[in-house]
């Protein structure tokens, strides 16, 4: 069954849209973004879907998943499916590294912007309501954020924090997360990386680009954790962005949490024999 | 009547109205005390399970069972109109007896306390101690059981524990997977170096902080030797070992990166070529 799915003459790769798609029964269609390819058929009650990342999966519409791809099957009733399409946020915080070192003095402010890859969340629309697979759209490493007795594991984004905001070129994958942060301790905030709970998070989409909500950020001392708040309505830079996917855990109205971190945190010089 | 009380036989004086009620009584304590505390001990045990370590639990539960043992037993004795002062007294003689007996048992429990005390490793934690590597299954009071690697089950008294060396594997969450790397005298070191950190940055198992490192380790006599050091999480470090492993070696291939073998050359001077070596075979030159 599955030599026949994946033998057959090259498809070419619609671009996913955060959309609805059909699919009767015999029919086979690859979706494509960023560097994730999905397949997806329906054959006689059973919904198949698969998922690879070519590395040209962007450069060829006609790349196809591989003869030993690892398939998923589901039951469905009926000869016709309706799949929905969402982006979401990665079930780990994100720890994004400044693009250029931001020092913030005492009672000062600053608003950020950061990029971050969403994942692609795949729903049974019809005709049944069920929630398939998440799958990452863009592969990334995951680095340790805290010391080497605790901490937590997150994912590593290397596109870095903007103090400006630029509209993207149009990016299907990429949500700006606009993070504003302050200063309410005595000391000199030195911001080298900081950590995104992105689970909080909800996604919005305008014309252009995908969208978070806004994430305040407040530090109160290197020996303190900091306050993190969610604002539950669109960014102000796209205040008629739809919202498109709520977040994965409901952010309270303010939550004390480690935030930032230093590189002496996990310093190389600790490690010599 | 002084013939007739002679004529009274023991078991006749036992089973009179008044031995009899002290027998029942007795019976009676034993057969509820015991069970009763037993069972507030596992009540205890479960309740202390939610707040405390296992092993403090098991403390308590063992404080209560044999507390609540010996007031049963006293009780059960005291019905009997027996003198328990006499007890202790001769506990007291039987007590030197049994300290001077005892000691290793005891050594064992009062290390045990220090054990639990002090933390150096709880139940489900990989240790090492001496040549053992294992799971640890409990810590009791006289021993702490493991379970190795290829399913050994091994007892180690807590004295030993306590005067030995031992490494908690799992301790911390993030562990350094080592890599000893030696590369042929002809090799670009700044390349290599590049080729590792790329590897480590490419394999999903490996960290992006703590930052992966090449520590150039020496010149040695077949090779110039590296440390190559990655991080995983505890729970990976073995598919990471595994998986760069794999991924060192066909990198290497694929770039045309020596890994040589032990080697010597002979020189006859340092501005010589090596010296050649060709074997005769003596019968066939001989005649």
């Amino acid at each position: 069954m599955t030599k026949n799915r994946a033998s057959r003459d090259k498809i070419k790769a619609i671009d996913v849209s955060w959309d609805e798609t059909h699919l009767q029964t015999g029919d086979i269609q690859y979706f494509r973004i960023g560097e994730l390819l999905v397949a997806m058929a329906l054959i006689t009650g059973e919904l198949h879907i698969s998922h690879c990342y070519p590395k040209d999966a962007e450069a060829d519409p006609e790349v196809e998943i591989g003869p030993d791809a690892q398939w998923n099957r589901w039951d469905v009733a009926g000869d016709t499916v309706t799949v929905r399409f969402t982006p979401q946020f990665a079930d780990l915080p994100y720890i994004v590294r400044a693009e250029n070192p931001l020092e913030l003095p005492q009672k000062t402010h600053k608003k950020v912007y950061v990029k971050i890859p969403v994942w692609l969340s795949c729903s049974l629309v019809l005709p049944q309501q069920q929630k398939l697979m998440t799958l990452p759209i863009v592969k990334l490493s995951k680095t340790w954020f805290g010391d080497f007795a605790e901490g937590e594991v997150c994912y590593w984004i290397s596109s870095g924090a903007r103090n400006t905001f630029e509209p993207l070129p149009e990016n299907r994958f990429l949500a700006i997360c606009p993070v504003h942060l302050s200063n309410a301790s005595p000391e000199l905030l030195k911001v080298e990386k900081m950590c995104v709970r992105a689970q909080h998070l909800s996604i919005y989409k305008d014309e252009r680009n995908l969208w978070s909500n806004e994430l305040s950020i407040r530090f109160k001392g290197k020996d303190r954790f900091s306050d993190m708040s969610v604002r539950e309505k669109p960014p102000k830079e796209s205040a008629a962005a739809k919202l498109i996917s709520g977040p994965q855990i409901a952010a309270k109205r303010s939550v004390n949490i480690r935030t930032f971190g230093g590189i002496l945190d996990l310093s190389p010089f600790d490690f010599f024999r | 009547m002084q013939a007739d009380s002679l004529l009274v036989s023991p078991a006749t004086s036992l089973l009179n109205g008044q031995n009899l009620t002290i027998f029942l009584r007795f019976v009676v304590i034993l057969l509820i005390g015991i069970p009763v505390v037993y069972i507030l001990s596992r009540w205890v045990h479960s309740l202390a399970k939610k707040k405390f370590s296992p092993q403090e639990a098991m403390i308590f539960q063992k404080l209560v069972f044999y507390t609540g043992m010996t007031i049963i037993v006293m009780m059960a004795l005291m019905e009997l109109n027996f003198k328990v002062s006499v007890l202790f007294g001769a506990a007291g003689i039987a007590g030197i007896a049994i300290g001077f007996a005892s000691q290793t048992s005891v050594s064992n429990i009062i290390s045990g306390l220090f054990l639990i005390a002090e933390k150096p490793f709880q139940v489900n934690d990989v240790i090492s101690v001496g040549t053992i590597t294992g799971v640890v299954l409990s810590i009791d009071t006289l021993s702490v059981k493991m379970r190795t690697f290829d399913n050994k089950y091994i007892r180690i008294p807590n004295e030993t524990l306590i005067k030995s060396e031992v490494i908690n594997i799992t301790k911390f969450p993030i562990r350094r997977v080592d890599i000893e790397v030696g590369v042929a005298y002809k090799e670009d070191m700044a390349r290599v170096r590049k080729i590792l950190l790329d590897i480590a940055i490419n394999n999903p198992l490996c960290l992006n902080e703590p930052e992966p490192q090449v520590i150039f380790r020496g010149f040695g006599n077949s090779s110039i030797d590296f440390l190559f050091a990655v991080w995983a999480v505890r729970e990976d470090w073995i598919k990471l070992k595994n998986s760069i492993a794999e991924e060192i070696k066909s990198r290497f291939d694929a770039e045309g990166i020596e890994i040589p073998f032990p080697h010597i050359s002979l020189y006859s001077g340092s501005k010589t070529e090596p010296i050649p070596v060709e074997i005769f075979d003596a019968r066939r030159d001989s005649r």
